[in-house]
């Protein structure tokens, strides 16, 4: 059995056009499942705008659904293998691959990488962990972050 | 004088708007009239299948006779029966309708839209349905997926009465084609779906019933199919119907085979027809499509299969206001006013007769996208597996128990490795950092509220701290159980401690850090749920209070006047409220004991409830009940060897039998019977003839079909042939941690039969027994209101 492959467009945000199995989208993606479904997209004409994913998080993204769609029944323990490979990125990528699962409704994906963001910061001091999320402004009035770091000295 | 003009009066009467005068005739004649003489049952049955269901819902208050006719399920059928056949406006059409991309779920009444178009129409918004996606429709019940993690469960729903089906088709692929009907002949609910699994497609035909039962059919050119993937149902035929390369392709859920037959207009090369769909009316099938973007066309098949039935039924022009490309007929009203929803997502009156437009407005204003759904209000109950009967319709309805999803905890340790080394990652949504905090233990949220103001906004919120309870409770890989114990009361207490169950289970053979609480020593556990231990301080009067070990914070002290025996602790997660039950003896000067069963909630204006239940006064065991999480209800052994159930939201008791019958004589061997939780399910252990224990698992709340035995555990240990076997958790399916004689912590292997005893370093106790263990998850959640700051709290327990 098997439908013959049908393929959807998918632009990125350089206008760079990518050409991948509908299948592989659909299973991942509730947008573009939900875009398909209520016949909103066109085969032969229209391409989805993917205007805040840039082409190189575009291109790894499709890797990521690909991979997942055809390594289903592979053991657990290499598909997480994989995974651990796949989201070997600097935190830039990390940070555009998190926003395009969020945009595109990725739901293993946005797992996958809510697990690992966990990951960094967890048993982490305070300090640290403002260092990995970028947080320049605590919010804390210099009184209260001095109170905070004598009565807790061992967190920061 | 008064009496003849009256009458006159209402004579003249213009009858204009017919239903309307005459009911309103009616009532007046009767309101006045004296009380009627007793009515024949059979009547009564007459009278009452002419009434909307959901009046029924509120008429089974009216006597016992009443409620018993209300609730049979044939009666259910005879008004479904009686309402679509005889008049459909009768039985209160309503939509349903879910939305794709702004996770919307509501309903409002169809009728209210088409009497009054220009006033408008409130629309419920159901926040528990979110993520429910609708299937379809039919008889009432509504058939949605409801994704819960990366799982997708398809359930079943009666919006009017508020039943609801456990999730039990669970499923993890998308479905591409699918659609939810009813085969009359069989009396079964049926979904079809075509699932795509890694490029296959399997189709399969589900049955709704006790044995859930899934068929394959082969071969069939679903890749090719138009319009919506969603089959229409068409009532009566127990068909459903698809749009395949210009055909209707239909599927007889009975005999479950196919068929085709043709469209009315129907040339494959005509360019000018676009947007075929079809869609049911008046209980027949229909067609619609656009033709040259001017006008849609409305077809009607009035004999099902018969092609030369087909018949016009409308021209609709397309106005400006109505962009394109998608129109969707729901519902016929009257004769002539046509319920469509157009793709500027709005809906749409259309009169058949004169042609004129009309946009109703709703309120607040909704994001109907194009899954809008009719259907009419029922009284009947999704099939089983059903959760039981509840007295309020609609939208009151159970959270459904999350089941344990163990999963492997491999990954953790794959992923820091890629992480550490990262630079800043760039500033992350606040919506993104509440999904990746909710993953962490309680314990490290504590550390980082001190991060910055935002997070400990966010982290302080008591929603933040729900929804945390949430997530611990769908994937127990985020959660860290501890166990915490209390002394007896005859060893005068002195032992409170706690210890994690993590560390425990890792390394058995290296002992276990113990925390003592000094304070606590003179307290009794009572139970515990959702992080918080009901204490109860015997020195200090008789007082109740909550603790939350992890935040260090402890309520105001609520005390009981008399001596507690039968008590128990839970959530009613309905009202959001913390509950104490307890059973009270109180001396009066001169009276003999008098009994009181009271329920105290722990809330700003502390109330007190007494309830009238004399079952209380034979519990077997402790008389601690056993609190389930998600059905709200507490749990106790009766000696007539039932389960004793107490609701805590509606406050009423109810019994349901064991996995065996303790008062036969057959059953005599088997002794010290008690109750326990076990993967958020009720637990049932006993000992036969001191040789072994057995351990049953009550899978569905209150359907005694569903006791399962988890576990068959030899007493090859002398430490087990004792009194006493307290299964306190289970790790994946095989390792159960239990409290064996003399309180002696034992983790049994369930596959191999291994017994191992872990160290526990200070040990609990000098003593050797009189000890008692629970089980409790750490949370954010504050023991309520007027909490209390307790120095002595989390900070004195070891920081990872």
């Amino acid at each position: 059995m098997g439908s013959p492959l049908k393929k959807i467009m998918l632009c990125s945000s350089e206008k760079e056009i990518f050409s991948v199995e509908e299948q592989v989208m659909v299973q991942h993606s509730v947008i573009i499942n939900n875009m398909i479904e209520d016949g909103s997209y066109n085969y032969e004409e229209s391409k989805i705008p993917l205007d805040c994913v840039d082409s190189k998080t575009l291109k790894k993204v499709i890797d990521y659904c690909t991979y997942h769609t055809h390594h289903h029944n592979d053991n657990q323990e290499d598909l997480e293998a994989w995974d651990a490979q796949f989201l070997n990125v600097d935190s830039n990528g990390l940070y555009d691959l998190l926003m395009a699962a969020n945009y595109l409704e990725i739901r293993n994906l946005l797992d996958l990488i809510y697990r690992t963001i966990k990951n960094m910061i967890k048993g982490k001091k305070i300090d640290e962990i403002r260092r990995i999320l970028n947080i320049k402004d605590h919010g804390f009035t210099p009184e209260e972050e001095e109170q905070n770091r004598k009565e807790y000295p061992h967190f920061y | 004088m008064e009496q003849p003009h009256d009458y006159y009066e209402r004579k003249r009467m213009p009858l204009t708007v017919t239903i309307h005068a005459s009911k309103r005739l009616l009532s007046s004649t009767v309101t006045q009239s004296q009380p009627l003489p007793l009515l024949p049952d059979e009547l009564i049955r007459e009278i009452l299948l002419r009434l909307p269901a959901r009046s029924l819902l509120r008429l089974r208050k009216v006597c016992s006779s009443w409620k018993t006719l209300i609730s049979i399920p044939q009666f259910a059928k005879d008004h479904l029966q009686h309402s679509t056949a005889a008049d459909p406006s009768l039985s209160g059409p309503r939509v349903a309708y879910h939305h794709s991309c702004h996770y919307e779920f509501g309903d409002f009444s169809l009728r209210s839209l088409v009497e009054n178009p220009s006033k408008p129409t409130e629309i419920v918004l159901l926040e528990e349905r979110l993520n429910h996606v609708v299937i379809g429709s039919c008889n009432g019940l509504l058939c949605f997926y409801d994704v819960v993690g990366i799982n997708i469960f398809v359930r079943l729903w009666n919006p009017c009465t508020g039943l609801l089906t456990t999730p039990s088709v669970e499923r993890g692929d998308f479905l591409t084609v699918f659609g939810f009907g009813y085969d009359h002949v069989n009396d079964k609910y049926k979904l079809f779906a075509i699932v795509n699994h890694m490029g296959y497609h399997t189709t399969k035909i589900h049955t709704f019933c006790r044995n859930p039962s899934k068929r394959a059919i082969q071969g069939i050119p679903f890749s090719s199919i138009k319009g919506d993937r969603k089959g229409v149902f068409v009532p009566g035929t127990a068909t459903l119907n698809w749009i395949l390369d210009c055909l209707v392709f239909s599927l007889d859920l009975v005999k479950e085979t196919f068929s085709e037959f043709s469209l009315p207009v129907s040339d494959p090369n005509d360019k000018t027809f676009n947007f075929p769909g079809l869609c049911e009316l008046r209980n027949c099938l229909a067609y619609c499509f656009n033709h040259e973007k001017t006008h849609w066309f409305v077809w009607i098949m009035k004999e099902y299969g018969v092609p030369k039935s087909w018949t016009k039924l409308a021209i609709i022009p397309c106005l400006p206001r109505l962009t394109d490309y998608h129109l969707r007929p729901l519902y016929i009203w009257g004769n002539n006013i046509l319920v469509a929803v157009a793709s500027s997502l709005r809906i749409v009156l259309y009169n058949l007769d004169n042609g004129s437009f009309e946009f109703p407005v709703l309120k607040p204003t909704p994001s109907i996208g194009l899954f809008v759904f009719v259907y009419q209000e029922s009284l009947v109950s999704p099939p089983y597996p059903g959760l039981p009967i509840m007295t309020q319709p609609t939208y009151y309805e159970k959270r459904n128990r999350k089941r344990l999803r163990v999963t492997r905890n491999r990954l953790k340790r794959l992923l820091p490795s890629t992480g550490t080394s990262l630079g800043p990652l760039s500033v992350l949504p606040d919506e993104l950092i509440r999904e990746i905090l909710l993953r962490l233990p309680a314990r490290s949220l504590l550390r980082f509220q001190s991060v910055c103001n935002s997070w400990r906004t966010l982290i302080s919120s008591s929603q933040f701290a729900k929804d945390h309870v949430r997530s611990i409770a769908a994937d127990p890989s985020f959660s860290h159980p501890r166990v915490v114990y209390h002394g007896f009361w005859f060893y005068r207490y002195k032992r409170f401690g706690d210890f994690s169950v993590q560390s425990l289970f890792e390394n058995p053979s290296q002992p276990t850090e113990v925390v003592r609480f000094a304070g606590k020593s003179s307290h009794e556990i009572i139970g515990s749920c959702n992080g918080l231990l009901c204490l109860q301080d015997n020195v200090m009067g008789n007082c109740i209070m909550l603790w939350n070990p992890c935040i260090g914070l402890t309520s105001q002290p609520l005390e009981i006047r008399g001596f507690i025996g039968v008590c128990g602790f839970g959530y009613d997660h309905v009202n959001d409220e913390y509950k104490f039950v307890a059973v009270v003896d109180q001396k009066h000067k001169q009276e003999p004991l008098r009994f009181e069963t009271r329920i105290y909630t722990f809330c700003p204006n502390s109330s007190k409830r007494i309830i009238q239940d004399t079952a209380f006064k034979r519990i077997i065991g402790d008389g601690k009940g056993v609190f389930v999480p998600g059905t709200a209800t507490l749990n106790w052994i009766h000696w007539h060897g039932l389960v004793l159930s107490l609701d805590l939201v509606k406050e009423t008791c109810s019994e349901f039998s064991l996995p065996l019958n303790l008062k036969a004589p057959e059953n005599k061997s088997f002794v010290f019977p008690h109750l326990c939780m076990l993967k958020n399910c009720l637990a049932f252990c006993c000992s036969h003839e001191k040789t072994h224990w057995s351990v049953w698992l009550l899978k569905e709340y209150g359907m005694p079909q569903s006791w399962t035995r988890l576990a068959t555990i030899h007493c090859h240990h002398s430490l087990l042939t004792g009194a006493a076997l307290h299964p306190l958790y289970i790790r994946g399916n095989t390792l159960l941690m239990a409290v064996a004689s003399t309180s002696k912590i034992v983790l049994y292997n369930l596959d191999d039969g291994r017994l191992e005893f872990p160290l526990l370093k200070p040990t609990p106790a000098d003593v050797p027994m009189g000890l008692w263990f629970y089980i409790y998850h750490e949370s954010l959640v504050s023991p309520s209101y007027r909490c209390l700051r307790n120095t002595k709290g989390a900070e004195q327990l070891p920081v990872k």
